[in-house]
C-alpha cells in the first residue's frame, strides 16, 4: 500500500470490498432463506443486488475499467424494473389472499395422482414352454410405483412454514 | 465410391486377353436367360400362358447355346485350340481411382466347357420339361424360375472374379430354393427348400471368409500384379500373385494359406454337397424332376466343382488343403454310395448317386487332377441328366409313382426310356466305351499315380474309388432291375412318354456315349488338351490299363451281383435281412440327419432360447421397460419437488449455487 | 483516512442490512435498508465511483425505497406472526445450503487472494479511473449505447407489467 499517485496512497484494498460484498450478500441470503414475508424477501434480494454492485465497483477500480461501474448502472435499472413488477405481484397477491406470506401462495405445484401404474409386458406368456412366462412382467423391471395413495406428498412438501425470521 | 462404374466410364478393361464383339457376346449368353425370367415375371399374360413362357425361356437358353457354339467353340476348334481368352470386364466398384470389384465375363477353355454343359444340358432339360410339366397350372412360373436358375449358373461360370462368383453363388442358392419349393402346397417341399438354403448358407459363410482371406492377402501386392486394374478379387490377379509370391509371406504362414483354401472349399462343400453338408441334396428331390435333373447335372452341384477348378491355384502347394479336399470327397463318395443302396425311391437313388459322383470329382480336385474332375463333371452332367430324365419319364409313365418296388417290367412298355436308361446306367458304371468309363478312369489313374500332388494316402483313396465304383454299379443295377425287369407291380397301365420327352433322352444318350471319346487318354485326349492349351491345367498322360481293368471289373461285378440278388425274387429286397445292422445304418443315412436334428434342437434351440431370454427379460423388460419405468417413477418422485413453496425453490437454488461455488473452489485448488 | 472511512461506512451498511433483515415490522426493515443504501453510497464515494454513489442515493434510496414504503403502507401489513413448526425443516435446509454456499465462496476468495489474483497496491499504481458523471456518460453513450437503449425497452416492459398486474379487471 505504498502507491502515491493515481488511486491514492491509502486506497481501499480490493479484498475489503469483496469481503464486505460477501458479508452483505450473506445477510441478504439468510434473509431470503429465513423470512416468510414476501416484502422482506424482496428487500433481502435488494441487499444481495447491492452486495454484487459493490463488488463490481471494487473490481472496476482494480482493473481501471469503467465497464464495471456502467454495469452497476444497468444492474440498478434492472433492480428498479424488478421492484416495480415484484411489488405489482405483491399487490395482486395481497388482493387474492389478504396476506403477504409466501406460504399462502402455493397453487403452483403438482397434484398427487397416486401411485404410478406398474408396467406389465404385453404377451408375457408368448413363449409357451418358457418357465418364466407365468411370472408377472413387472418383477423384472424397475421397481413398482412408490408410495401408496395416502402417503404424504414427499419430502419438500411440508405444511405451512414455521419458524421464520423472528428472534 | 463409384458404384456401377459410371464415373469411370463403361469401357471394358483389356489385358493381354482379347476383347471385341466376340467377348461381349458372353454378356448376351449370360443375360438372355435373365431377360427371359424378367419378361415372364413382369408380363402376366406371358406367365399365365405356360407354353409361351416356356417358349421364351427355351429360346433364351437355346440362343445361349447357339451363341456359345458359334462365337467361341467352333472357331476354337477350327483354330486348333490356339484361341485367346475373351474378356469383357467393366469396373463395378472403384475407390480412389482404383478398381476394387469388377464385373464381366471371361471365356477361357474351362468356362467355355462349362457354358456348353450348362446351356446344352439345360436346353435338353428345358425341352423335356415341356412334356413333363404339361398341364401344370403354373408352368409360366416354373419356366421363369428355371431361366433364373440358368442365369445364376452362367454367372458363376463366366465370372472373372471371386466377388461376382459369390454374388451368383447366392443367386444359385436363391433360385434353387425357389425351384425345390416349387410345389409350395406340399409342406415337405417347403421344408426341403429351406433345408437346402440353410445348409448352403453354412458353406457360403466359410466361402465368404475364404474369399476375404485371399482378397486381403492378394490386395497387398496389387500394384505389381494387377496391371489391368481388375481388383484383387480377379482370378488372374490372384493366380499371378500366388505364382510369384510365396504363400507363407502372403497369408502369414503355411497354415493360414491352407486355411484360406479350406474355407474357399467350404463353399464347394455346400453347393456340391460334400460330406458334412450333403444332407440337402436328397431332399431337393421334392422339386419337379426336370429341376432335379438340371440341379444334379449341370447347374448347382457342378458349381462347387467348377469353382474349385477355377481357383485351383488357391489350393495348390498348400500343406493340408488338398488332402482335406480329397479325403472329404472320398468319404462322400463312399457314404453316399452305401446310402444309395438302401433307397426305394428311384429319384433318391439317383440323388445319392450324384453325391457319390461328386465325391469322385472332389477326390480328383484334391489330387490335383483338375481336367479329370472337369471331364467327369462334363460326362456326368450328360448321363446324370439322362438318368434323371429317364426317371422322370418312368414316373410320368407310372402315374407319378416313385417307389421302385411298385414298378417293374417297364422295358416292354417303355422301350425308348429303357434303352436310354441302360446307356445312362452303363455310362455311370464305367463300362467302356461309354462316357463314364473314360472320365472315371482318369480320376482313378490320378489317384493311383498322384505324381507330385500333395495329397496324403492317394493310393488308398484310389482303392476306395474302385470300391465305390463297384457299389455304384450295384445300386444302379438294383434300380435298373427293379424298374425295368420282372413283372409290373404298380397300379394302372404304364405308358411310354411323349416325343417331346423321349427326344431329349435320345439326344442326351447319344452324348453320354460320345462325350467320353473326347477325353481318351493319350494322343486323342482332346478334352485335356483343350483345357491345357488355354489354362495351366496339366493333362494326364497315357491310359493306365491296370487301373482301367480293375475299375471295369468292379463295375461289371457290381452289376452282375445286383441282377443276381434282385433277379431271384423280383419285387423283394433280401438285403435288409442279410446285412442287418449295417443296412439299418445305411438306411438311416449314418444318422447324420438325426445328428443335425439333435444339434438344432438342443444346441441351436438352446442358444436361441438364451437369446430370447436375454432379449425378453434383459433388453425389453430390463432396458426398455426399465427405462420407461425409471422415467415414470423418477417423474413421480420429482414432481413433488414442485411444491409451490418459495422456500423449496430457494433451497434448491442455493444448493445449485453452492455446487457452482464448489466447482470454482475445486478449480482454484486443484486445476489452475 | 480513506481506509478508516471505508471501514466505518462498511460497518454501517452491514449493521443496517442485518437490522433490516431481522426487523419484524416491514416499515422498519425498509427504513434500515435506506440506511444501508447510504452506507454503501459512502463506500462508492471512497472507491471513487462518484456517479454510482449519486445514483445509489437517487434511485435506490430515493425512488425504489419510496415505492417499497408506499406499497407496505398501502397493504397495511400486520406484524409477521411467529410461525409454527411445519416449515422449519425446509428453513433449516435453506440455511444449511446458504451456509455451505457462503463458506465455499469465502474459501474461494481466500484462495484467490492467496494466489495473488487481487493485485496489491503496487500493481495498481498508475491506474487512474474517473468515476465522474462525464466519464460514465461518455461510456454509456458510446461503448454501451446499445445496452442502454435495450434497458429502456426493459423498463417499458416493467411499466406495462406493473400496470397490468395491478389492474383489477382487464377490459
Amino acid at each position: 500500500m505504498s502507491g502515491a499517485a493515481g488511486l491514492g496512497a491509502l486506497a481501499v484494498p480490493v479484498e475489503w470490498t469483496v469481503g464486505l460484498g460477501l458479508c452483505l450478500f450473506a445477510v441478504g441470503l439468510f434473509g431470503v432463506a429465513l423470512r416468510r414475508n414476501i416484502l422482506i424477501m424482496l428487500l433481502c434480494v435488494e441487499i444481495m443486488l447491492n452486495a454484487a454492485n459493490l463488488v463490481l465497483v471494487g473490481f472496476s477500480r482494480m482493473h481501471g475499467d469503467l465497464g464495471g461501474q456502467v454495469f452497476v448502472f444497468f444492474s440498478m435499472t434492472v433492480a428498479a424494473a424488478e421492484v416495480a413488477v415484484g411489488l405489482a405481484i405483491v399487490i395482486a397477491l395481497y388482493r387474492l389472499r389478504q396476506s403477504t406470506e409466501v406460504d399462502d401462495a402455493r397453487e403452483l405445484h403438482e397434484v398427487d395422482y397416486g401411485p404410478v401404474p406398474r408396467l406389465v409386458l404385453e404377451g408375457a406368456d408368448a413363449h409357451p414352454d418358457d418357465p418364466h412366462a407365468d411370472a408377472p412382467g413387472g418383477d423384472h423391471g424397475a421397481g413398482p410405483g412408490p408410495a401408496g395413495a395416502g402417503a404424504p406428498a414427499g419430502a419438500p412438501a411440508a405444511a405451512p412454514a414455521g419458524a421464520g425470521g423472528g428472534h | 465410391m463409384d458404384l456401377l462404374g459410371l464415373r469411370s466410364g463403361f469401357a471394358p478393361l483389356l489385358s493381354a486377353a482379347e476383347g471385341g464383339p466376340r467377348a461381349w457376346a458372353a454378356w448376351g449368353v449370360l443375360f438372355a436367360p435373365l431377360a427371359a425370367a424378367v419378361l415372364i415375371a413382369l408380363w402376366p399374360a406371358l406367365r399365365r400362358r405356360g407354353g409361351a413362357a416356356a417358349g421364351v425361356a427355351i429360346a433364351a437358353v437355346g440362343a445361349g447355346l447357339g451363341l456359345t457354339l458359334a462365337a467361341w467353340f467352333l472357331p476354337a476348334l477350327a483354330a486348333g485350340g490356339e484361341a485367346p481368352v475373351w474378356e469383357a470386364i467393366v469396373p463395378w466398384v472403384t475407390l480412389g481411382g482404383r478398381t476394387i470389384i469388377s464385373f464381366g465375363t471371361r471365356v477361357d477353355a474351362l468356362a467355355l466347357t462349362m457354358t456348353l454343359v450348362v446351356t446344352g444340358v439345360g436346353f435338353a432339360i428345358f425341352v423335356y420339361a415341356l412334356g413333363y410339366m404339361k398341364g401344370d397350372a403354373s408352368m409360366g412360373r416354373f419356366y421363369g424360375k428355371f431361366a433364373l436358375f440358368v442365369f445364376s449358373m452362367l454367372g458363376i461360370v463366366l465370372s472373372p472374379n471371386f466377388f461376382q462368383t459369390f454374388v451368383f453363388w447366392e443367386l444359385v442358392g436363391v433360385s434353387s430354393y425357389l425351384l425345390i419349393g416349387y410345389y409350395w402346397q406340399k409342406d415337405s417341399a417347403g421344408e426341403a427348400a429351406k433345408k437346402a438354403f440353410m445348409t448352403n448358407r453354412v458353406g457360403d459363410f466359410g466361402f465368404l471368409l475364404g474369399i476375404l482371406l485371399v482378397w486381403t492377402a492378394v490386395g497387398a501386392h496389387l500394384e505389381v500384379y494387377d496391371p489391368a486394374g481388375f481388383g484383387a478379387f480377379d482370378f488372374t490377379v490372384i493366380q499371378r500373385t500366388l505364382d510369384a509370391v510365396p504363400r507363407e509371406a502372403l497369408f502369414g504362414g503355411a497354415f493360414a494359406a491352407a486355411l484360406a483354401a479350406a474355407l474357399v472349399f467350404c463353399g464347394a462343400m455346400g453347393k456340391s454337397a460334400q460330406f458334412p453338408l450333403h444332407v440337402w441334396l436328397p431332399d431337393a428331390m421334392e422339386g419337379p424332376t426336370p429341376v432335379s435333373a438340371l440341379m444334379h447335372a449341370a447347374t448347382m452341384v457342378a458349381a462347387g466343382i467348377y469353382m474349385v477348378a477355377r481357383s485351383f491355384f488357391v489350393f495348390e502347394d498348400t500343406t493340408w488343403a488338398p488332402t482335406l479336399v480329397a479325403w472329404l470327397g472320398g468319404l462322400t463318395a463312399f457314404l453316399a454310395a452305401s446310402m444309395a443302396i438302401t433307397q426305394r425311391d428311384i429319384k433318391k437313388v439317383l440323388a445319392y448317386s450324384t453325391l457319390s459322383q461328386l465325391g469322385y470329382m472332389t477326390m480328383a480336385l484334391g489330387a490335383g487332377a483338375y481336367p479329370a474332375a472337369m471331364f467327369h463333371l462334363t460326362t456326368h452332367a450328360f448321363f446324370k441328366a439322362l438318368l434323371f430324365l429317364c426317371a422322370g419319364s418312368v414316373i410320368h409313365g407310372c402315374h407319378h409313382e416313385q417307389d421302385m418296388f411298385r414298378m417293374g417290367g417297364l422295358r416292354k412298355s417303355m422301350r425308348v426310356t429303357h434303352a436310354t436308361w441302360a446307356i445312362g446306367t452303363l455310362a455311370l458304371c464305367g463300362i467302356p466305351p461309354l462316357a463314364g468309363f473314360w472320365s472315371k478312369d482318369e480320376i482313378l489313374a490320378a489317384l493311383f499315380y498322384p505324381g507330385d500332388a500333395r495329397v496324403a494316402g492317394a493310393p488308398l483313396l484310389g482303392a476306395l474309388g474302385v470300391l465305390v465304383a463297384g457299389m455304384t454299379a450295384f445300386y444302379m443295377g438294383r434300380a435298373w432291375h427293379l424298374t425295368f425287369f420282372g413283372a409290373y407291380r404298380g397300379h394302372g397301365h404304364p405308358h411310354e412318354s411323349p416325343r417331346v420327352m423321349t427326344g431329349p433322352l435320345v439326344a442326351l444318350a447319344a452324348f453320354s456315349v460320345a462325350v467320353g471319346w473326347l477325353g481318351i487318354p493319350g494322343h486323342a485326349n482332346h478334352f485335356g488338351h483343350f483345357l491345357e492349351r488355354w489354362s495351366v491345367f496339366p493333362a494326364h498322360g497315357a491310359l493306365h490299363v491296370p487301373v482301367a481293368l480293375v475299375s471295369v471289373l468292379a463295375g461289371g461285378a457290381g452289376l452282375l451281383l445286383a441282377f443276381r440278388i434282385y433277379g431271384r425274387r423280383p419285387g423283394e429286397d433280401p438285403l435288409p435281412a442279410r446285412l442287418g445292422r449295417l443296412w439299418s445304418l445305411w438306411a438311416n443315412l449314418y444318422h447324420v440327419d438325426r445328428f443335425y436334428l439333435w444339434l438344432v434342437r438342443s444346441v441351436q434351440q438352446g442358444v436361441a432360447r438364451a437369446c430370447w431370454w436375454v432379449e425378453r427379460w434383459v433388453l425389453i423388460q430390463g432396458l426398455i421397460n426399465g427405462t420407461s419405468q425409471a422415467v415414470r417413477v423418477s417423474g413421480d418422485r420429482l414432481r413433488r419437488v414442485q411444491s409451490g413453496r418459495l422456500g423449496g425453490y430457494v433451497t434448491s437454488f442455493l444448493v445449485g449455487a453452492g455446487l457452482v461455488a464448489l466447482l470454482v473452489l475445486a478449480q482454484l485448488r486443484f486445476v489452475g | 483516512m480513506t481506509q478508516v472511512l471505508f471501514l466505518t461506512f462498511g460497518a454501517l451498511a452491514l449493521a443496517a442490512a442485518a437490522l433490516c433483515v431481522t426487523r419484524r415490522n416491514a416499515v422498519a426493515s425498509a427504513l434500515w435498508l435506506v440506511v444501508m443504501f447510504f452506507g454503501l453510497a459512502g463506500c462508492y464515494v471512497l472507491l471513487e465511483a462518484y456517479f454510482v454513489a449519486a445514483v445509489q442515493v437517487l434511485v435506490y434510496a430515493g425512488a425504489i425505497m419510496v415505492l417499497f414504503l408506499f406499497v407496505i403502507m398501502l397493504l397495511d401489513l400486520r406484524k409477521e406472526a411467529p410461525g409454527t413448526a411445519p416449515g422449519v425443516p425446509l428453513r433449516f435446509g435453506a440455511v444449511a445450503a446458504a451456509t455451505l454456499f457462503l463458506v465455499v465462496a469465502g474459501l474461494c476468495l481466500v484462495d484467490a487472494d492467496a494466489r495473488g489474483l487481487f493485485p496489491d497496491a503496487a500493481a495498481r499504481e498508475g491506474l487512474t479511473l474517473d468515476g465522474g458523471a462525464y466519464a460514465i456518460g461518455e461510456a454509456l453513450f458510446t461503448r454501451w449505447v446499445l445496452a442502454f437503449e435495450v434497458t429502456s425497452i426493459l423498463l417499458l416492459g416493467a411499466i406495462l407489467g406493473a400496470v397490468i398486474l395491478t389492474k383489477r379487471r382487464l377490459t
